[in-house]
C-alpha cells in the first residue's frame, strides 16, 4: 500500500486523434483527489482513460505521475501498461472468463511475481472486503452484474495501483444495485491514496463521487469545477441539461422526508424510511411572485432569489440558502430580481426520490 | 435458470431441401467407407494386419503425424498471431503464401520440397555439405512434408479464433502487470484453446493421410519412411486385400482419434 | 411430327449406329495400357499406328505394369496391354482376360543409373551395400523392382536402399536430380534422360534382360483394331522405332 504523503499525482495533456475526432485534453488529479470526466457519448471519455492506462499511445502532450514520466511523444518516451502501475475498471468487468472469481483477483499479483500461496491469499482477503468470499472459486462467467463488477474492483485495487481509473463503473448495474454500490465504491475509493479517474454519464454518480468535475465535449474540456460550482454554473447547454439537476439529501419518515431548512417535502414515488437522496430538475422548480402564492400546491414554502443567470436560450435563477436549489424559466417572470422574495413550489411527481 | 424444453411438436424443423441435401453430403462420406468394409478380406485380416509392412507403417504415421501435428503448432501458431495481430504492409500476401499448400498438388509440393531441401536443394545443399544432415530418405523428411501440407489448416483456424478475441482482455491483463509473453500464455491461449484443439486435430489428420508431398520428397522405404498411405499406394499394385487391410486401419485410428478428441474439445468450440 | 420427319430421324439415328455395328476403324479410340518404361517408345509408335490408320486416335495409359495389371483385372477399359514383365500378363492370361497368346516385341537391359559425371563414384552392383551412398531401388513389387533384385542377387550383393520408388520414371528423376547416387533402371530410360544420368552397364554374368510382352484384351469391343495395333508393334517398322529408344530386339 502507498502511504498518502508518497503518493504521486497526476499531470497530464492527452492530445490523441482517431480518424477525424481529436481529443485535447489538460488533466490534473492529486493524489487522494476523485476527478470525475463527464460527457456524452463520443466524447472521448473512454480514450482519455486508454491513454493513461498506456494502450493508446499520446499523439502529443505527456502524461506524468509523481516523478515518473509516462508517456512523452516529444521526448520519445512510452511506458507500456504493464509497467505503469495504472489500474483500470472497465466499463464491461472484462474478467477473465477463463478463471474463477479469486483466479482474475489473484491475477495482477502473479504477474508482478508474487508466490502462488501469497496471491490467493491476498485474493480472499479482498474478496472478503466485498463480502464476496463465498464466490471465490466460482466461474467468474456465473457472477451477476453486481458481483462481477466488485470482482472487477478488488482486482485492480488488490495491485495496489498509483493511479485509478474507472470507466463507466456502475453503468451497467439497476438501479437498486447502482445505489448500493455506489456507496461501497465511495468507500473503495477514500481508502486509496492515490489520484483517481472516474468515467461517467451519470451526473448522480459524478455529484456524490467526486471531489472535482471536468466535462468532456467533442474531446475537449467544457467546465471544470467542484460538483457544486458546476450545478450552479454550467457553461454549455450540455452542462446544464446534464448537472443542472437539484440534489437533495434528506431523511424520509412514514412518507414526509425532512430536509435542510425545517421544510418536509412530499415526493410521489414510495419511499422507504432512512436517508434518501432527492432529484429535481430545475424545470420543474417553479417560482411564483410573493403576492401570489400557489394553492393546493403540497411542497411549497418561501425563499429568496440569489442570482438570475441569463444561459443562452434559458434563464436561470438561484435561490439562496437554506435550500440553494436553481430554477429554470424560458424568460424570467416579474418578481424574480435578486434579493425578491418568492414563493417556490415543487409538483411531488416532480421529486424523485432514491435511497441514499 | 434453463428455461423448460420445447414440447416435441414444437421442436426446430429444418427445411425439408436442406435435410435432403446433408443426406446425400453424408451419403458421399458414408458409402465409400461402406464400400471399404465390404470388399475387405475378413479372413485374412487378422494375419495381415499384423504384418511386420502395417505395423511399420501404422508405426511411422503415427509418429511423423503427431510430430508434424506439434510442429504445425509451434510454427503455426505464432504465424497466426502475426497475421491477426500485426498490421505490416504485404499481409494479405504472407496470408496468401501459408495456404499455397491447400491449393497446390502435394506432389508438386514435394517436388518444391526436394528442390528446397533435397541434397542438391537450395538450402539442403550448403546444409549437407555444412553438417551431413540430410533431410530426404528420414523420418525427418516425412515429418517436413507432412508439416509442410497440415500447417496450413492449423494457422487459418487459430487466426480466425484470434480474430474474434475481444483484444480488451489483453489490454487488461496488461494493465494488471503482465509482460506480453504472459498475457500470450495466460490470457490469449486459454480464450482460443477450443479453436486450437480443433486446428491441430485438422493438421494432424492432414498430415497422417499425407501421400504425395512424402514419396515425392521423403521417399518409399518400410520402417523408414513408408508412411500408411504410402502402403496402401505400393499394396494396390500387387495386392489388393492388403491395401484394403491396410485402408481399414488407417479409417479405424484415424476415426477413434477424432471421436476421442470431439468430446474433450469440439464440444466446447 | 410428318411421315418424311420421322423417317429423316430414323435414318439419322441408324447411321450413328452404323459403326459400332460394323465394328470400322472409323473415328475410333483405342486404349493402350503400357508399362511406364515405353513412355517415349510408344508415344512415337502410336502417332505412326494413327498416322496409317486415319480417324484412329490412340490413348495411352502409362504406369507399372503392376498397377495396369490390377487395373485390367478391376474392370478398366483397355484394348491392348504391353507389360515389362511376363508375370504380369501371364497372370492376366490366368484369369482369361487375353485376347490370344501374348508375343514378346522387344527386350530391355537393366543397367545402373548414376547422375551426370557420377560425383559418388560409383563403379558396380557391389556400390549398392554401400550404406554411406544414397541408393534408390524400383519397389519390390513392379517388374523393375523385381529385375533389380534379380541383378543383385546374381552378385550376391545384398543392397541398402534409401528409397524403393514407385514407378521407375520417378527414380530416375531422382538420380538425374542428383538426389540419389545410384540406381537400377532400363536401358531405355537412361537413353530417355538423354545426357542428365551417366550408365554404367552390368557385367554379362550379372546381366538381366526383361522381355516385354503384348496382348490384346479379351474385353476389348474394338478386337480388330487392338490385333491391328499388336501387329503393328511386331512389325519391322515399330522394331526400328524401337530400337532407337535403346531396346533389344525380341
Amino acid at each position: 500500500m502507498v502511504t498518502p504523503a508518497l503518493a504521486p499525482g497526476l499531470d497530464a495533456h492527452l492530445v490523441v486523434r482517431r480518424g477525424g475526432f481529436t481529443l485535447d485534453l489538460p488533466l490534473r488529479i492529486a493524489p487522494g483527489e476523485t476527478v470525475a470526466l463527464l460527457g456524452p457519448n463520443g466524447a472521448g471519455k473512454t480514450t482519455a482513460v486508454w491513454c493513461l492506462a498506456g494502450l493508446l499511445p499520446l499523439a502529443a502532450g505527456h502524461i506524468r505521475l509523481g516523478d515518473r514520466t509516462l508517456d512523452d511523444p516529444a521526448q520519445r518516451i512510452f511506458v507500456p501498461p504493464e509497467e505503469r502501475r495504472a489500474g483500470v475498471v472497465f466499463q464491461d468487468y472484462l474478467l477473465f472468463p477463463h478463471l474463477s472469481a479469486a483466479e482474475n483477483v489473484a491475477f495482477g499479483l502473479l504477474s508482478r511475481g508474487r508466490p502462488r500461496r501469497e496471491a490467493r491469499a491476498a485474493a480472499l482477503e479482498w474478496l472478503e472486503r466485498f463480502d464476496l468470499q463465498d464466490l471465490a472459486d466460482a466461474a467468474s462467467r456465473r457472477l451477476s452484474g453486481g458481483q462481477a463488477q466488485q470482482v472487477a474492483l478488488a482486482r485492480t485495487l488488490a495491485t495496489s495501483p498509483d493511479l485509478l481509473l474507472l470507466d463507466e463503473p456502475l453503468a451497467a448495474l439497476d438501479v437498486t444495485t447502482r445505489a448500493r454500490l455506489r456507496r461501497s465504491l465511495a468507500d473503495h475509493l477514500a481508502a486509496h491514496p492515490g489520484p483517481r479517474l472516474l468515467i461517467t454519464h451519470s451526473p448522480t454518480g459524478a455529484f456524490l463521487l467526486a471531489d472535482r468535475i471536468v466535462i468532456l465535449e467533442e474531446g475537449r474540456a467544457t467546465q471544470e469545477g467542484t460538483p457544486d460550482e458546476i450545478r450552479r454554473r454550467p457553461r454549455t447547454p450540455y452542462a446544464a441539461d446534464l448537472t443542472g439537476i437539484n440534489l437533495l439529501s434528506g431523511a424520509a419518515r412514514a412518507g414526509t422526508i425532512a430536509v435542510d431548512g425545517g421544510l418536509s417535502l412530499r415526493s410521489a414515488a414510495a419511499v422507504a424510511d432512512g436517508p434518501v437522496l432527492l432529484t429535481v430538475p430545475p424545470r420543474a422548480v417553479r417560482l411564483h411572485p410573493e403576492g401570489a402564492p400557489p394553492t393546493g400546491a403540497i411542497n411549497a414554502w418561501r425563499a429568496v432569489v440569489a442570482v438570475v443567470e441569463p444561459l443562452g436560450d434559458r434563464t436561470r435563477i438561484q435561490l439562496a440558502p437554506p435550500l440553494p436549489l436553481v430554477a429554470e424559466v424560458s424568460r424570467p417572470g416579474p418578481g424574480t430580481e435578486p434579493g425578491a422574495a418568492v414563493w417556490v413550489s415543487i409538483d411531488p411527481a416532480d421529486l424523485a426520490a432514491q435511497p441514499g | 435458470m434453463s428455461p423448460d424444453p420445447l414440447p416435441a411438436r414444437r421442436a426446430v424443423r429444418a427445411p425439408r431441401g436442406l435435410l435432403v441435401l446433408a443426406a446425400v453430403g453424408l451419403a458421399l462420406f458414408v458409402v465409400p467407407l461402406i464400400g471399404l468394409l465390404a470388399r475387405a478380406p475378413w479372413s485374412r485380416l487378422g494375419s495381415l494386419i499384423t504384418s511386420p509392412v502395417v505395423v511399420d507403417a501404422l508405426r511411422l504415421s503415427l509418429i511423423s503425424s503427431a510430430a508434424a501435428a506439434a510442429l504445425a503448432v509451434a510454427l503455426g501458431l505464432p504465424l497466426a498471431w502475426v497475421l491477426a495481430r500485426l498490421e505490416f504492409r504485404g499481409r494479405a500476401v504472407v496470408r496468401g503464401l501459408v495456404t499455397l499448400p491447400l491449393v497446390l498438388p502435394p506432389v508438386v509440393g514435394g517436388a518444391a520440397l526436394l528442390l528446397a531441401f533435397g541434397r542438391r536443394g537450395l538450402i539442403g545443399e550448403p546444409l549437407y555439405e555444412a553438417t551431413g544432415l540430410l533431410l530426404p530418405y528420414s523420418i525427418w523428411g516425412v515429418i517436413l512434408a507432412n508439416a509442410f501440407v497440415a500447417t496450413p489448416f492449423l494457422v487459418i483456424t487459430v487466426e480466425g479464433a484470434l480474430r474474434h478475441l475481444d483484444p480488451r482482455y489483453e489490454g487488461a491483463a496488461a494493465t494488471l502487470g503482465a509482460r506480453r509473453w504472459r498475457v500470450f500464455t495466460r490470457v490469449t491461449l486459454p480464450l482460443i484453446a477450443p479453436s486450437l484443439a480443433a486446428g491441430t486435430a485438422l493438421a494432424w489428420a492432414r498430415a497422417l493421410g499425407e501421400f504425395g508431398a512424402t514419396i515425392t520428397f521423403a521417399g518409399n522405404l518400410p520402417g523408414q519412411t513408408q508412411t500408411m498411405p504410402l502402403a496402401v499406394f505400393i499394396a494396390l499394385q500387387h495386392d489388393r486385400d492388403i491395401a484394403v487391410a491396410l485402408s481399414l486401419v488407417l479409417v479405424a485410428v484415424s476415426l477413434a482419434v477424432l471421436i476421442a478428441l470431439r468430446d474433450r474439445w469440439w464440444g466446447r468450440w | 411430327m410428318t411421315v418424311k420427319g420421322i423417317a429423316t430421324l430414323a435414318l439419322a439415328a441408324l447411321s450413328l449406329l452404323a459403326p459400332a455395328c460394323a465394328g470400322s476403324a472409323e473415328g475410333d479410340t483405342l486404349a493402350v495400357f503400357a508399362a511406364a518404361s515405353l513412355t517415349d517408345s510408344f508415344e512415337a509408335l502410336a502417332a505412326a499406328f494413327e498416322a496409317g490408320h486415319p480417324g484412329v486416335t490412340v490413348t495411352l495409359n502409362f504406369a507399372a505394369s503392376s498397377a495396369l495389371r490390377e487395373q485390367i483385372l478391376a474392370g478398366a477399359p483397355a484394348d491392348v496391354f504391353a507389360s515389362a514383365s511376363a508375370d504380369d500378363m501371364n497372370r492376366l492370361a490366368a484369369a482369361g482376360a487375353l485376347a490370344g497368346g501374348p508375343r514378346v516385341f522387344a527386350r530391355n537391359r537393366m543397367v545402373i543409373a548414376v547422375p551426370a559425371g557420377n560425383p559418388a563414384g560409383v563403379t558396380g552392383l557391389a556400390d549398392f551395400a554401400d550404406p554411406g551412398r544414397l541408393i534408390g531401388l524400383c519397389a519390390e513389387e513392379i517388374p523393375c523392382g523385381r529385375y533389380a533384385r534379380e541383378a543383385l542377387a546374381s552378385a550376391g550383393v545384398t543392397p541398402s536402399p534409401d528409397s524403393l520408388e514407385p514407378d521407375v520414371r520417378a527414380l530416375l528423376n531422382k538420380i538425374a536430380a542428383g538426389e540419389l547416387d545410384a540406381g537400377i533402371v532400363y536401358a531405355t530410360d537412361v537413353a530417355a534422360a538423354e545426357g542428365t544420368v551417366g550408365t554404367i552397364a552390368l557385367p554379362a554374368a550379372h546381366a538381366v534382360v526383361a522381355s516385354y510382352p503384348i496382348a490384346a484384351l479379351a474385353a476389348s469391343p474394338r478386337a480388330d483394331l487392338a490385333a491391328a495395333f499388336v501387329a503393328f508393334v511386331l512389325s519391322p517398322q515399330a522394331q526400328v522405332l524401337l530400337a532407337t529408344s535403346g531396346f533389344e530386339a525380341p
